[in-house]
C-alpha cells in the first residue's frame, strides 16, 4: 500500500470517528468528496424506528416490568393464542411466519413404482448401508486423544506453560484482545497478584518484564509471573494486536490510558474462579477449521473453553452436566462475540464449521497439576 | 452530485456513547432489572440495524428480541471494553442466524431485487423509496464493506466496527475507505469548488 493512499486512509478514518462523535473540530479531509460521499450516506437512510408498543412489551418480558405503567401512546395488549396463531420470538401473535414456498409440482399424483423401480431402490438402500457399515468400523475404535479432526484442522500452539497461581485460594481468569496504535506512547501493567501471558498477533509488539524488554513478532508469546511489572509499546508503524490473558483478583480493577491500548474481550471465561490454587498446566491453542471440519475435544480438567474468533461455529456437547441453558446432543450455531460456557468434564464436545469460511477459534485449558490449600 | 466547499457535515445517529456507560453496565451486572436505560439506549438502534439488514419489520422485531434476551442472559460475562460493540456482535449473529434460517424460504424475486445494482444517484432520486436507494448502492459493495459500512452507519467508530466484525482496526479502515470510494463513483459526488470573494469588483 502506498504511504499517500495509508495517509489517506488514516486521515479518513481519523474524520469519520471524529465526525460520527459529533465532534465540532474533525479534521479537513484531503479529499472533500469522501466525506461528502458519507454525508449523503447518512442523508439518503430512512430507516423505521421501533415500534415504542412493541419497545415497551419487550421490555417488560426481559425486565419483569409492567406494560401498563409504561403509558405509551399506542400500546397494543398482546393477543390471545389462538390455533390458528403463531407465537414469535417477541411474545407477539403472528398470523403469517417465515413463508415456506413449496416448488409448484408438476405431477402432482405420483404414479406407482414399478418393479424396477423397486429394484433399483432396494439395490441402493444396500449400497448406502454397506458405506454406512464401512464407515463406522473405520472410524469406531476412537482413539484416545482429545482431538480427532476431520479436513485439514491447523492446532496452532500460543502458550503451553506452567503457571503459578495464588497458593491458598481460586483466582478468575480472563483472556481480552489488546490492541495498539503506532506510536511511543507504552502501557505499564503494576505487579498483580497472579501471572498474564502475551501472545503477539499482528504488528511490531514490545514487552518489558522488570525492565528486560522482549519483541515479539508475531506468534511469539510470554508468560509474566506475579509481582512483576511489565510494559507494552509497539515499535512498528503499523497497529498492533496481542491476546492477554491474566489470573488476578485485581484485572477489573486495572486502569490503563485509552489512547494507548484498548482491550476488548477475547474469550469469555465466565466470572468465576477459574485458575486452581498453587501450580497448574496451561494450554492456550487457536485452531483453524475449513468449512465442514468438525473437531471433538473432550474436556479432562473441567476448566476448559472455547472462543470463536472468525466464521461460524457448530457446537454440540453431549453429557450429563450441561451447562445452564444447555441440553444434551442439542447443537448451537454461535460467532464471534457470542458467550459460550466452560465445558464441564466428561462431556462430549463437538466443534462443527458451520460457515462457509474458516473457522478460527481460540481454546484454552487449564490443568491443575498441585492443588494448593484450598 | 456536486456538494460545494470543503467537508460536508455527518448527521450520524446515536453517536455517543456517554461516560455513564461502564456504570450502567456495571449495575446491571448486579441486578437486571437495571438493565433499562441500557435497553432504552439501545433498543431503536439495535432494531435499525435488524431492520436493515432483514428488510422486515417483523423480523427485525424478532431479531431484536433474541438480541436483548442474550445479551441479558450473557451479561454477567461481559468484561469490559465497548458494550456497543459487544451488543452489536450478538445482533450480528442473531441476523446471520434469520439469513439462514430463510434462506431456503425467501421468494427468488427478493433476491433479486436486493442484488440489482447499478444505480445511480438519478435513480435514486427518482425512488420514492429511499431507504431501497440506500440498500441497492450498498449492494454494490462486497460483503465485507456493507457490513462495516452498515455498522458505520449505526453510529459505531472503527474500533467497535473492528470488535464486532473480529478483525482488526487496520483491517475496518481500508475496508471503509475502499467502500467509500466505490460508493462515492457510483453516487457520482463531486465537489464545486468554492465561491472566492474578490473583494467586491
Amino acid at each position: 500500500m502506498a504511504g499517500l493512499e495509508r495517509d489517506a486512509i488514516e486521515q479518513f478514518a481519523r474524520y469519520w470517528d471524529a465526525a460520527a462523535a459529533g465532534a465540532s473540530d474533525e479534521p479537513d479531509l484531503a479529499d472533500p468528496t469522501l466525506a461528502a460521499t458519507v454525508s449523503r450516506l447518512y442523508a439518503l437512510e430512512e430507516l423505521p424506528d421501533i415500534d415504542p408498543a412493541f419497545q415497551s412489551r419487550l421490555e417488560a418480558r426481559l425486565l419483569g416490568t409492567s406494560v401498563a405503567t409504561v403509558g405509551l401512546p399506542g400500546t397494543i395488549p398482546l393477543p390471545m393464542a389462538g390455533h390458528d396463531l403463531h407465537t414469535s420470538h417477541n411474545g407477539r401473535t403472528d398470523a403469517q411466519p417465515w413463508r415456506v414456498r413449496a416448488p409448484a409440482s408438476t405431477r402432482p399424483i405420483r404414479p406407482g413404482w414399478s418393479l424396477a423401480q423397486l429394484a433399483t431402490a432396494a439395490l441402493l438402500l444396500l449400497t448406502l448401508l454397506g458405506g454406512v457399515i464401512a464407515i463406522r468400523s473405520a472410524t469406531a475404535p476412537r482413539p484416545p486423544t482429545y482431538l480427532e479432526a476431520a479436513g485439514r484442522t491447523e492446532v496452532e500452539t500460543l502458550v503451553d506453560a506452567t503457571i503459578v497461581g495464588d497458593p491458598a485460594t481460586a483466582i478468575p481468569l480472563t483472556v481480552e484482545r489488546w490492541t495498539i496504535p503506532p506510536g511511543s506512547a507504552t502501557v505499564t501493567v503494576p505487579p498483580l497478584d497472579g501471572p498474564q501471558w502475551i501472545v503477539a498477533e499482528s504488528g511490531s509488539l514490545t514487552a518489558a518484564i522488570d525492565g528486560a524488554r522482549h519483541e515479539l513478532a508475531p506468534g511469539a508469546s510470554l508468560v509474566i509471573t506475579a509481582g512483576r511489572t511489565l510494559v507494552v509499546g509497539n515499535a512498528g508503524q503499523e497497529e498492533a494486536s496481542a491476546l492477554r490473558g491474566v489470573a488476578s483478583d485485581r484485572f477489573v480493577l486495572e486502569d490503563y490510558d485509552r489512547a494507548a491500548i484498548r482491550k476488548s474481550p477475547a474469550l469469555h471465561t465466565r466470572a468465576h474462579p477459574a485458575l486452581p490454587a498453587g501450580t497448574s498446566h496451561l494450554l492456550f491453542e487457536r485452531l483453524t477449521l475449513p468449512p465442514g471440519a468438525i473437531l471433538s475435544i473432550e474436556p479432562v480438567s473441567g476448566r476448559d473453553w472455547v472462543g470463536v474468533v472468525h466464521g461460524r461455529l457448530g457446537l454440540t456437547l453431549v453429557g450429563g452436566a450441561m451447562p445452564t441453558g444447555w441440553q444434551s446432543g442439542r447443537t448451537r450455531e454461535v460467532g464471534a462475540g457470542e458467550l459460550l460456557p466452560g465445558l464441564p468434564v466428561g462431556t462430549q464436545v463437538s466443534l462443527r464449521n458451520t460457515g462457509n469460511e474458516p473457522l478460527v477459534l481460540l481454546r484454552l485449558r487449564v490443568t491443575p497439576l498441585a492443588e494448593g490449600r484450598s | 452530485m456536486g456538494v460545494q466547499g470543503g467537508s460536508a457535515k455527518i448527521q450520524a445517529p446515536g453517536a455517543a456513547t456517554g461516560d455513564d456507560e461502564a456504570a450502567l453496565v456495571a449495575a446491571a451486572q448486579r441486578d437486571r432489572r437495571a438493565f433499562g436505560p441500557l435497553y432504552a439506549r439501545y433498543a431503536n438502534p439495535i432494531f435499525k440495524y435488524c431492520f436493515a439488514q432483514l428488510r422486515d419489520r417483523q423480523a427485525a422485531e424478532d431479531a431484536t428480541s433474541l438480541v436483548f434476551t442474550k445479551a441479558l442472559d450473557g451479561l454477567s460475562r461481559f468484561h469490559g471494553g465497548s458494550f456497543r460493540a459487544w451488543l452489536f456482535a450478538i445482533a450480528r449473529n442473531v441476523v446471520t442466524d434469520q439469513f439462514r434460517a430463510r434462506r431456503f424460504d425467501a421468494p427468488l424475486e427478493a433476491a433479486a431485487a436486493v442484488a440489482a445494482p447499478g444505480a445511480t444517484l438519478d435513480d435514486l432520486a427518482a425512488d420514492a423509496d429511499r431507504d431501497r436507494g440506500v440498500w441497492t448502492l450498498l449492494a454494490e459493495l462486497t460483503p465485507d464493506q456493507r457490513q462495516v459500512i452498515e455498522l458505520r452507519l449505526r453510529g459505531l467508530a472503527g474500533s467497535e466496527v473492528a470488535d464486532v466484525v473480529g478483525r482488526s482496526h487496520a483491517w475496518v479502515k481500508v475496508t471503509q475507505f475502499r467502500a467509500i470510494q466505490r460508493l462515492r463513483a457510483t453516487m457520482g459526488v463531486t465537489v464545486e469548488p468554492k465561491e472566492v470573494d474578490d473583494g467586491g469588483a
